[in-house]
C-alpha cells in the first residue's frame, strides 16, 4: 500500500509532472470561474493536445482540470452570485448573503478549507479502498461485469434529468452510438450504410467535443445580453475565526461523507451532491431559518461536498473502468485514447498511472490552496473576459481539436451534427451525460453480454443465475423505479396532508 | 380535449424516435447471414435489444407524457418558435458554425477561422469595428502559430496556399 503510493509519489513529483499539474489546476480554476464551459467541455478540448504527453502526465492534468473546476466554481458564486458550475448553485446561496454582509473572507476560507479537508480525505479513501475493490472486481467474469455496467447505467439515468424515460432514451442514445462499425467479435460492419469512414465507429472524442463545448458556447451565446456585468464584491481579509471553524466542523465532515458516496455512485455527480448535502445541512441544523441568510455551514457543507464528489467518482472508474459521469467518462476515453483498457487490472497493469494519478491529487489540492488563497480576487475578475470574445475563440479551438484526431473533413462535420443534436437535446430535458457514458461502456458491454451468453451456451439465464450480477440487475432495477415510487410517495403525503387540513 | 394538446412537441419527438427505432432495428436484422453462427448471439442480438428499449421509452413518452403544464408561449403570448425567427442571430450562428464546419479544410484554417471569429464578435454585440476585427486576427494568428508551430498540427493552409510561399 505505502510502497505503492510512495512510488506514485514519484511518478507525481518530477518536474514535468509538477508542471502539468500545477497547469491542469490552473485551467480548471478559470474554466471553474468562468459560467458557461464545464469542466466536461473543457477535458474534451484538451484531449487532444494532451495526447502527446506521457500517459501519466495526460492523466494527471486531466484530473486536476476536474477538481480544479470545482474549486473555482465557488468563488464567483460567493462574491458574484453566478456559479461558474452547477455544482456550486448552492453556494449562492449562503455565500453571496455572506460576501453582502460584508463576509467575503471567511466564505472564501471556509469554502478552501472545506474543499482541501474534502478533497485530501476523498483521495485518503481511493488510496486505500482503490486497490482491494479493483482486487475483488478481477474476479467478475463477463455476467458481472454486463450487469455491473447496467446497474452503472441506470443510476445514470435515474439521477440525471428531469424525466426517466428521456434519461433512458439518452443512455440508449450513446449505446446506439457504440454499435456503429465493426462488429469486434464477428467482425460484421454495423450501421456503416456503406461508409468506410463508419467502419471505425464514431469517435468519441468527436461527440463529446460537439455535445459539450459546442451547444455549450452557442447556449452561452443565446443567453448573452450586453452590458449584463455582474457587480463582483472585493474580499478583504481570507481568514475565517477558529470558533467559525469549529462551528463549521461538523457541515464540513458530513458533506465530506455524502459528496463521497454519492460521487461514488455513477451518474449522481458532483452536482447531485452538493444539493444533497446543502438540504441535509438544514435538516440537522438547530436553525433552520438561518440558511438562505448567509449562514455559514450554508456555505462549507455543499463546498465539501461537491470536492469530495470529484474524488469519489474517480474510484468507479479506476477500478472499475465505469465513469459516473460527463467529466469522467471523458477522461476514460483518454485512456483509451491512450491504448490503456479501464477496468480492474489497470492497478496490476498501469501502477505508475494510477498512483502517480493519485499521488498527483494529494499535491494538486495543496497547489489548488496555494493558489486560490492570495488569488482569489484576481480568479473573480476572470469572470470580466467578454463572453463575445472567449466564446468564439473555444469555437475554434474545439474544431481544430477534432480536426488534429485524423486530419478527417468527416470528423469535423460528425461534430458540428452533434452539437445541433446536443443544442437541441439541452434545450428539451435530454440529458446528456448518458450519452456520452453509453457511447464509452457500448462496446465492452455488448461484448460482455455476448461473452456470458457464449459460457452459458445461450441461456440468459446465467445473468440471474449469479449472485453478484443478479444483485447488481435487482439493484438497477430499484433505481430505475425510484423516481415513480418518490413520485407516488409524494402525492401519497401532499393528498394526506389536504385531507389531515380539511379534518381540521 | 384541443388538439393542440395532442400533438405536443414531445410525442413529436417520440414518434421520431420510434421511425429511428424501426430502422435501426431493420438495418440491424439485415445483415448478411454468414455473420452469425448457431447457437452464439450474433452481431444482430444487441442492437435489437437496445432498439426495443429505446421503442420502449419513447412509446412511453408518446403515451403518458404530459409536459403542458407550462405552455409553450412566453409571456408576450409569442411561441418561441416564433420568437426564434425574429431572432436572425441564432440561425446565424448555427449557419456559421455549419458552414466553418464544411468549408473549413477547403479554405483554408486562417481565411475560415477569421471569418467565423470576426462574424461571431459582431453578431455578440461587439460595437467597436476596428477592435472586432482586431481581436479576430490576433486571435486567428495566436491560434495558428500555437498549433500548427508549437503542437505540429497540420492545419490546412487552403487557398492561402503558395502565396506567401507556405507550406
Amino acid at each position: 500500500m505505502f510502497d505503492n503510493l510512495i512510488y506514485g509519489f514519484s511518478v507525481a513529483f518530477t518536474p514535468y509532472n509538477l508542471g502539468v499539474a500545477l497547469l491542469g489546476c490552473l485551467v480548471g480554476t478559470v474554466i471553474g470561474v468562468l459560467p458557461g464551459l464545464g469542466p466536461t467541455g473543457t477535458i474534451a478540448i484538451l484531449l487532444p493536445v494532451v495526447f502527446s504527453m506521457p500517459a501519466s502526465s495526460a492523466l494527471i492534468m486531466l484530473a486536476a482540470v476536474y477538481y480544479g473546476a470545482m474549486y473555482g466554481g465557488s468563488t464567483t458564486s460567493i462574491l458574484v452570485n453566478i456559479p461558474g458550475e452547477s455544482a456550486s448553485v448552492v453556494t449562492t446561496l449562503d455565500g453571496h448573503q455572506m460576501a453582502l454582509q460584508g463576509r467575503a473572507g471567511p466564505a472564501l476560507a471556509i469554502c478552501a478549507i472545506g474543499s482541501f479537508i474534502a478533497g485530501t480525505f476523498s483521495i485518503i479513501v481511493l488510496t486505500f479502498v482503490g486497490a482491494p475493490v479493483a482486487r475483488y472486481a478481477i474476479k467478475f467474469g463477463p455476467a458481472e461485469f454486463f450487469s455491473l455496467m447496467v446497474f452503472g447505467l441506470s443510476t445514470v439515468a435515474s439521477l440525471t434529468g428531469k424525466s426517466i424515460a428521456k434519461a433512458v432514451m439518452s443512455t440508449v442514445l450513446g449505446l446506439m452510438m457504440a454499435t456503429v462499425g465493426l462488429d469486434l467479435i464477428s467482425a460484421a460492419p454495423r450501421y456503416t450504410f456503406g461508409n468506410p469512414f463508419l467502419l471505425d465507429g464514431i469517435d468519441f472524442i468527436v461527440v463529446a467535443i460537439g455535445m459539450f463545448a459546442i451547444s455549450e458556447v452557442i447556449v452561452t451565446a443565446e443567453e448573452l445580453k450586453a452590458g449584463v456585468r455582474g457587480q463582483i464584491i472585493k474580499a478583504k481579509r481570507i481568514w475565517v475565526s477558529f470558533k467559525e471553524f469549529v462551528h463549521c466542523i461538523g457541515a464540513i465532515f458530513r458533506g465530506t461523507v455524502i459528496g463521497f458516496f454519492v460521487g461514488v455512485l455513477p451518474g449522481a455527480g458532483a452536482t447531485l451532491a452538493s444539493f444533497l448535502s446543502y438540504d441535509i445541512e438544514k435538516r440537522v441544523a438547530k436553525h433552520p431559518e438561518r440558511f438562505g441568510k448567509g449562514e455559514i455551514r450554508g456555505v462549507a457543507s455543499p463546498e465539501s461536498a461537491n470536492n469530495a464528489a470529484s474524488g469519489g467518482a474517480l474510484l468507479p472508474m479506476l477500478t472499475l473502468g465505469i465513469p459516473g459521469g460527463g467529466a469522467t467518462a471523458v477522461m476514460l476515453g483518454a485512456f483509451m485514447m491512450l491504448g490503456i483498457t479501464p477496468g480492474p487490472l489497470l492497478f496490476q497493469e498501469h501502477p505508475d498511472l494510477v498512483w502517480g494519478l493519485i499521488a498527483s491529487m494529494y499535491l494538486g489540492n495543496l497547489v489548488l490552496l496555494a493558489l486560490n488563497w492570495p488569488l482569489v480576487n484576481v480568479f473573480a475578475r476572470i469572470m470580466y473576459i467578454p463572453a463575445r470574445y472567449l466564446m468564439p475563440i473555444v469555437l475554434v479551438i474545439s474544431t481544430l481539436g477534432v480536426w488534429s484526431l485524423g486530419y478527417s473533413p468527416m470528423d469535423l462535420i460528425t461534430m458540428g451534427g452533434c452539437g445541433v443534436l446536443g443544442y437541441y437535446m439541452r434545450k428539451h430535458n435530454y440529458p446528456l451525460a448518458p450519452v456520452l457514458l453509453g457511447l464509452i461502456l457500448g462496446k465492452r458491454m455488448e461484448q460482455a453480454f455476448r461473452r456470458a451468453l457464449i459460457i452459458s451456451r445461450g441461456s440468459p439465464l446465467t445473468f440471474l443465475q449469479k449472485p453478484i450480477s443478479l444483485t447488481l440487475l435487482i439493484g438497477a432495477l430499484i433505481f430505475l423505479a425510484l423516481p415513480f415510487l418518490l413520485e407516488k410517495w409524494r402525492q401519497f403525503r401532499l393528498i394526506r396532508e389536504s385531507a389531515l387540513k380539511e379534518e381540521a | 380535449m384541443k388538439f393542440k394538446k395532442i400533438i405536443t412537441r414531445t410525442r413529436i419527438e417520440a414518434l421520431v424516435v420510434l421511425l429511428g427505432v424501426v430502422v435501426y432495428i431493420w438495418r440491424g436484422l439485415s445483415l448478411p447471414a454468414h455473420y452469425r453462427v448457431r447457437g452464439v448471439p450474433g452481431p444482430s442480438v444487441f442492437p435489437v435489444i437496445l432498439g426495443v428499449i429505446m421503442g420502449g421509452a419513447a412509446l412511453y413518452l408518446l403515451i403518458f407524457s404530459r409536459e403542458e403544464a407550462k405552455p409553450e408561449t412566453s409571456p408576450s403570448g409569442e411561441s418561441r418558435w416564433r420568437r426564434l425567427l425574429k431572432n436572425p442571430r441564432f440561425f446565424l450562428m448555427w449557419g456559421l458554425l455549419i458552414a466553418y464546419v464544411f468549408l473549413m479544410p477547403t479554405l483554408g484554417f486562417i481565411i475560415s477561422s477569421f471569418v467565423l471569429l470576426t462574424a461571431f464578435i459582431f453578431l455578440l454585440g461587439e460595437r467597436r469595428w476596428y477592435l472586432g476585427i482586431l481581436i479576430a486576427l490576433v486571435f486567428t494568428i495566436a491560434i495558428y502559430v500555437a498549433f500548427a508551430r508549437g503542437l505540429q498540427i497540420h492545419l490546412p493552409l487552403g487557398i492561402l496556399k503558395g502565396i506567401f510561399g507556405w507550406r
